[in-house]
């Protein structure tokens, strides 16, 4: 019975939160704070006419009161039961003293007028408040299970888990700048001094809200419980997007909205760890050869290399916040991103059409829907023409005519250049090729700017540098798969010993021309320390190939390249965002 | 600061496509016996793409120099 007590209240509690954090939304939303001047009674409410601000500005301060009450009544009861497991107890513990301390801010808030610049406290210390009490509501009504599963599972729980911990913290950033944009004077907040703004962030919550529900379906896909957490905390962001061109005013609902994200985020990341997992996970290396062929659209899907395209497409998107025209507007990062992702689908598509006397030779590649004969050399040729088309009519008419120029020569150099010539004919075919898969911030830079700038050229060169590290690591895993296919990699051609060294130099070259950035300019001191330790480590790596060159060390090296980039990326638009 | 960190890495560049064109050099040279199926690289052009690559790349430093004397 104490624990069916204990369970509703919990439950009970965050709600409350929530519902406190939503009003609080709409008390600045609608200006309605400054009615009561008093704190923390409300004079006003019996010497001026009742308004409906004055009753929302008081109704925020009841629900509040209701919330901490039942907070601080939570927390005495997991004082007394020490037998709850530490994930339950300290975050119902800890959730009433941010709660206080949050009061705190609201008092001093309203006895100084600082509205503005408390407000983000504010809230930033109600949504620590519901974050704690999600925690350890959701852990409070899902105990760890009896049995342990295998290490595979438990990897992939701990993936999910990990991935919502990251949507959740992207959710409550979002919760926090869009915060700024519900009051009169947006700049005055002290939200209008977060690295991102609301666009920005709400882009890298549903990015990752999709990632977390892909590895929910991926892994979990029998549990509804949690495909069903995952699918709302997607959903709920994306009428997120809606509510963000709404005008200030009502964005009162979209920082409630963000909340409510956030603390599901949370929950979904506590409940990855405890929910049963399943028996057998879905295995997919281990599938023998004559099982069922997979839907004719993934195989469509897999023709534009999707894997390969995320990471230019961080490029892409990296890019287009470092120029000097500021922070661009959310629907040009999208159409830039469909843009891209047509472009290089569309070459990605007519490789595999040309290469698939290539691909059937080769362990890594045989099993595509080309050479394995599930779409035929025409239809493939077809689809990445249309896709193509498609990117060239969609940068043209929603970006700039020299991102649209730029993207267009990404294709020829890629699907024709590189696969029918280089390829195929010189061991520097990964080196020269290497400027398609440069060619990406050069879009998105464009895309922005309707020019080219050294900083943007520098960029190109970091990625082309960045390629052949990158491949002839992967070259030297498989360089029997490629002698088989004849294709000249270094490997094949010039021996391990050489291209080990050769990966060495380049990586040496690369991790230099990134730190030439901040050398003219381009970016700060931020960026350099992050690309120095960036740097630092891949240096470590490459080194490791050379003098050691076992196939530890060559995967270790491969992995960390893919790492490498993305974060260098992200490091340049922290640097480029803290600057404005 | 800034200049100093530019010349090193201008430093750093030259001695790595120093490197690599006489890694093409060598290369160049070499007659090992390929297995069957793949293709002999053409030396010279191997050699010419090394180069135009460091060419390049001298002319994007020599871009960042007027940069940053700007």
């Amino acid at each position: 019975m104490p624990d069916t007590l204990l369970r509703r209240s919990a439950v009970i509690g965050s709600l409350l939160t929530l519902v406190a954090i939503v009003s609080g939304g709409l008390v600045s939303a609608t200006e309605s704070a400054a009615v009561c001047t008093g704190w923390p009674l409300c004079a006003e409410l019996f010497t001026s006419p009742a308004t409906p601000a004055l009753w929302l500005a008081f109704g925020h301060r009841i629900i509040v009161a209701f919330a901490m009450v039942v907070a601080l009544f939570i927390a005495a009861m997991v004082w007394r039961r020490p037998d709850l497991e530490r994930w339950v107890r300290l975050p119902l513990l800890i959730a009433p003293l941010f709660g206080l301390v949050e009061v705190a801010a609201g008092g001093i808030m309203v006895a100084l007028g600082l509205y503005e610049a408390i407000n983000l406290a504010h809230l930033g210390l109600a949504l620590l408040m519901l974050g704690a009490q999600a925690v350890g509501t959701a852990a409070l009504l899902q105990p760890v299970p009896a049995t342990r599963a295998g290490g595979r599972a438990t990897r992939e729980a701990r993936r999910l888990s990990g991935l919502a911990w990251w949507t959740a913290g992207a959710t409550g950033v979002l919760a926090l700048a869009l915060s700024a944009r519900i009051l009169g004077d947006p700049a005055a907040s002290a939200a209008s001094a977060l690295p991102i703004n609301a666009g920005g962030a709400l882009a890298m919550a549903g990015m990752l809200a999709s990632g977390t529900f892909w590895q929910t379906w991926r892994s979990r896909r029998g549990d509804s419980l949690l495909i069903g957490v995952a699918a709302a905390v997607l959903l709920l962001i994306l009428i997120e997007i809606p509510l963000i061109l709404l005008p200030p005013a009502a964005a009162g609902m979209g920082v409630g909205l963000a909340a409510l994200v956030w603390g599901a985020a949370l929950a979904l990341a506590v409940l990855a760890l405890r929910r049963p997992l399943p028996a057998t996970m879905p295995v997919v290396a281990a599938r023998p050869a004559t099982d069922e062929a997979p839907p004719l659209w993934k195989d469509y899907l897999s023709l534009t290399k999707p894997k390969v395209i995320s990471l230019l497409l961080v490029t892409t998107a990296g890019a287009m916040y470092l120029t000097e025209a500021g922070s661009p507007s959310l629907w040009l990062v999208f159409w830039t991103m469909i843009g891209g992702y047509l472009a290089a689908g569309g070459a990605g598509a007519i490789n595999c059409a040309f290469d698939s006397d290539i691909d059937i030779n080769m362990g890594r590649t045989s099993r595509r829907p080309v050479p394995s004969g599930r779409i035929s050399r025409r239809n493939a040729m077809i689809f990445g023409f249309v896709l193509s088309a498609l990117s060239v009519v969609v940068m043209l008419v929603f970006t700039t005519p020299l991102a649209a120029l730029v993207s267009t020569l990404g294709i020829f150099y890629y699907a024709w250049f590189y696969t029918q010539w280089l390829k195929r004919s010189t061991w520097q075919n990964i080196v020269i090729g290497g400027g398609a898969g440069a060619l990406p911030p050069l879009v998105g830079w464009t895309a922005v700017t309707g020019e080219l700038s050294v900083a943007a050229l520098l960029l190109f060169a970091i990625v082309f540098y960045w390629t052949p590290p990158h491949f002839w690591a992967l070259a030297l895993v498989k360089q029997k798969d490629y002698a088989r296919a004849g294709v000249p990699m270094l490997p094949v051609v010039a021996g391990e010993g050489e291209t080990r060294w050769q990966i060495l130099v380049y990586s040496v070259i690369l991790v230099a021309l990134s730190l030439l950035l901040t050398a003219i300019g381009a970016m700060g001191w931020i960026y350099f320390g992050g690309a120095a330790v960036l740097g630092v480590l891949f240096l470590q790596s490459a080194w490791h190939v050379w003098k050691r060159g076992d196939q530890a060390s060559i995967w270790g090296l491969y992995k960390y390249s893919l790492l490498y980039l993305a974060l260098l990326f992200v490091v340049m638009v922290i640097d480029r965002v803290m600057a404005w | 600061m800034q200049i100093l960190l530019f010349w090193a890495i201008v430093a750093v560049c030259l001695i790595g496509q120093a490197l690599l064109i006489h890694a093409a050099w060598r290369l160049r040279r070499q007659t090992t016996e390929l297995p069957a199926g793949v293709p002999q690289s053409h030396g010279a052009s191997d050699l010419a793409w090394t180069v135009g690559t460091a060419v390049l790349t001298g002319v994007l430093l020599y871009g960042s120099f007027l940069a940053l004397s700007a």
